[in-house]
């Protein structure tokens, strides 16, 4: 669904990706996490071509997008348009449109791309509030809504393109903790269904739980990729097991304290039965 | 000689003699006029512009000397001598000032030193009008406030044209904006006659004199000017100083000696306020004029702006240059400037705009630049990630700006565009310059015929404040209902 090969993208000299190679199967999805700057929110508006990227080759579904010395092709240009309504993007800060209600920042984009006709556009906007359990906030603003369900309406927003593939840039890290669960629980909901999704986030228990392979990255590379439970349990790197160690839930990471022996296993152990999922 | 009328002994408190001992003290006679496309009367010598000449200089040098002073010349727009003789801007006024009741309901006016006669002028080759009945139903241009526009509107049926200068008139002429031009034959003389494409038509026809202006209560001043221009008659200076501009004619001594004296009127100064029901209906007329210029140009403006902002943040190089570069001369030259270059200056390149559609495109083309620079910063000041989700969604750069970005920018940029459309409002009395009759030129018009420069300026502010003063609170209140949706 997804093939990322060689990319590699630079601001000024400064390289952010270095030699990014990622492939992914329809309906799985991967957890990307590591340390703040090495290039994951870069990536992620790669795949969509909010950036270009300098070298390297981007396929989704059937969208070949080949950049040299950080050169499109003409073509590969007008191809970038066609993608990017074939991805669903979710950023840290919503990015609702202020002056249009949650059901018309839902059918802006079916209306004006997709040419759908208005009544078909609210009506497929309404099932997918009720979707991110929002049905009775359509005619709210998004300033009279609280972050979670902003968050949720911009999900809604990116669906209702009906993308093949939705990417998730730490789309709970902007909310408070009590307000997370909702937004995870959507995207829960739609791994199940078998949404393609490429999810950066710190979310341990949602990685644990939906992940079907986890990526770290470092310093614009890809240090180490593998199923959630062995990358948590024995990540192969000594920087992936310190940088788990940070982000794992503080209850756990004391009951691991308490624990002698093995703190990689302790830590797993502990999220496994004592995580907030 | 010069000395020998004045009268001896006066006391300090003595207030008809205080101006003719000031001056006779200061051993200066100052004598206002307006040098501004002033010649033949007074204006700058072209090869030393620092030096005022004009046959009216040589005129208040021989009668500085009769009075046994120097003369010094205080520049003055010309509508607005008489009222600055009365301020006591200078002691007199020798500028083309005609003697005509009017202005003796204002100052008094010594014996004259000039008659004049009006001209038609016309294209060379034109030979269609003889006298000025021939006028009637064409497109004349006269001189603001001269005794042609009077004529002319006195007679009706004409189109006339009123200029600021009499250069922007044949220019004009020639341009076939006016098909004739009524004028004061030393003006005719000076300007028309040495230019190969214009002609005169017609003899000149209704005498009339310029005289000195005094303030009335000056009687003894009055008295030494009359006295003087009769000894410069008498001894022929006058005579020279008219043969050296070439404004000397047959008729001229046996004018100047029949001379009988005009009638002062007999009631006082004219009170605009009292006969409201005559003068604002006139102020109103102008006042349409100003609106209709200020909607249009603000819509010009409105939309070139935005047209120029989105090619200065969205174009490529060549365009975001010519975009910037656009902005920056229109911001950093004089809306005046560009009004003389696209009205007058424009038909040098073929395009002959009416001063109607000359007066909207100067106003608009000059606030386009302004609201360009408040579109930007209102487009600017939308945070990125929304232009971001837009195209992630997959709509065009050009769909995102319609629908998610300039919608908010709109409203950040509701206020100073308000402003500026009150701005560009009182800035529209600038086009009077190009000939448009609107408000204030109405008003400047009218002040200068009745002299109640503050009632009609009361009625003029208040039309101004009625039109502008709504305009303000529209805008406050689209303001607060586009915010009230979702801040
Ligand atoms: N538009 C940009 N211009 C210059 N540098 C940038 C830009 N965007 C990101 N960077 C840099 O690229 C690096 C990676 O950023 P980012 O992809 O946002 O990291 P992450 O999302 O992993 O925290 C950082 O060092 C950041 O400063
Ligand atoms: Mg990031």
């Amino acid at each position: 669904m997804i093939s990322i090969e060689n990319l590699s993208k630079s601001f000024r000299h400064h390289e952010v990706l270095d030699n990014i190679s990622l492939k992914q199967d329809k309906a799985e999805v991967i957890v990307v996490i590591g340390p703040s700057g090495c290039g994951k929110t870069t990536l992620l508006r790669c795949l969509n071509q909010l950036e270009t990227f300098d070298e390297g080759k981007v396929t989704i579904g059937d969208i070949t997008i080949c950049a040299r010395h950080g050169h499109l092709s003409r073509a590969d240009r007008d191809k970038q348009l066609v993608l990017r309504s074939r991805v669903g993007m979710v950023f840290q800060s919503f990015n609702l449109f202020p002056h249009m209600t949650a059901v018309e920042n839902i059918i802006e984009a079916p209306v004006t791309v997709k040419e759908m006709s208005q009544a078909m556009a609210v009506k497929r906007a309404l099932d997918l509030l009720n979707k991110v359990g929002l049905e009775d906030k359509a005619d709210f603003y998004p300033s009279q809504l609280s972050g979670g369900q902003q968050q949720r309406v911009a999900i809604a927003r990116a669906l209702a393109m009906e993308p093949e593939v939705m990417l998730f840039d730490e789309p709970t890290s902007a909310l408070d903790p009590e307000l997370k669960e909702d937004v995870l629980r959507v995207m829960r909901a739609l791994a199940n269904e078998g949404m393609t999704m490429l999810v950066v986030t710190h979310e341990m228990s949602f990685a644990r739980d939906m992940a079907d392979r986890m990526v770290f990255m470092e310093k614009g590379r890809i240090l180490e990729e593998g199923p959630a439970d062995v990358m948590f349990r024995s990540p192969k790197h000594e920087r992936t097991r310190e940088f788990l160690k940070t982000i794992l839930p503080k209850k756990s990471f004391k009951a691991g304290n308490g624990k002698p022996g093995d703190s990689r296993q302790a830590t797993f152990e502990d999220l496994l039965s004592g995580g907030d999922g | 000689m010069a000395l020998s009328f004045l009268p001896a002994g006066v006391s300090a408190d003595d207030t008809p003699c205080a101006t003719i001992q000031e001056v006779e003290a200061r051993g200066v006679l100052r004598w206002g006029a307006d040098a501004e496309g002033g010649a033949p009367y007074v204006f700058p010598d072209p090869r030393n512009p620092k030096r005022y000449i004009g046959f009216e200089v040589d005129i208040a040098r021989a009668l500085a000397g009769r009075l046994g002073v120097r003369p010094q010349m205080v520049q003055n727009s010309w509508d607005g001598l008489v009222s600055a003789l009365d301020r006591g801007s200078f002691d007199i006024v020798l500028n083309g000032l005609e003697i005509t009741p009017e202005h003796l309901g204002q100052i008094a006016m010594s014996r004259p030193y000039y008659a004049y006669t009006q001209q038609i002028v016309v294209r060379k080759g034109d030979g269609s009008m003889r006298r000025v009945e021939d006028l009637k139903g064409l497109r004349v241009g006269v001189l603001s406030a001269s005794v042609a526009q009077r004529i002319l509107e006195g007679m009706g049926g004409v189109d006339v044209r009123v200029y600021p200068g009499n250069v922007e008139t044949c220019r004009d002429l020639k341009n076939k904006r006016i098909d004739a031009s009524l004028m004061d034959l030393p003006i005719a003389l000076h300007y028309a006659k040495p230019d190969p494409a214009l002609d005169f038509a017609g003899k000149p026809f209704a005498v009339g004199y310029y005289g000195v202006g005094v303030r009335k209560k000056d009687t003894k001043l009055l008295e030494a000017v009359d006295r003087a221009i009769a000894a410069l008659l008498a001894s022929g200076e006058l005579k020279r100083i008219y043969l050296k501009w070439g404004l000397w004619d047959a008729d001229q001594e046996r004018r100047l000696r029949r001379y009988s004296p005009v009638e002062p009127p007999k009631e006082g100064n004219v009170s605009t306020l009292r006969e409201w029901r005559t003068f604002l209906p006139l102020l109103l007329e102008g006042a349409v004029v100003t609106v209709e210029i200020s909607f249009l140009s603000m819509a010009l403006a409105i939309a070139l702006g935005l047209a120029l902002a989105l090619a200065k943040l969205f174009g490529v190089t060549p365009v975001r240059w010519a975009s910037t570069a656009y902005i920056e001369v229109f911001r950093g030259t004089p809306l005046l400037i560009q009004l003389y270059m696209i009205y007058y200056g424009l038909p040098n390149l073929g395009i002959r705009l009416s001063s109607f559609e000359a007066a909207v495109m100067g106003l608009g083309l000059n606030y386009a630049a302004y609201e360009a620079e408040n579109y930007r910063a209102g487009i600017q000041a939308i945070p990125e990630g929304q232009m971001e989700a837009a195209l992630s969604l997959g709509m065009t750069r050009w769909q995102a700006l319609r629908r998610v970005v300039l919608p908010q920018a709109v409203r950040i940029v509701i206020p100073p565009i308000s402003n500026d459309f009150i701005a560009l409002f009182k800035d529209s009395s600038l086009v009077s310059v190009i000939t448009m009759v609107e408000l204030t030129k109405v008003y400047g018009m009218l002040a200068t015929t009745t002299y109640d420069y503050m009632g009609l300026g009361l009625m003029t502010a208040a039309i101004y404040l009625a039109l502008s003063y709504p305009a303000s609170l529209a805008a406050k209140f689209i303001e607060r209902k586009l915010r009230y949706d979702f801040d």
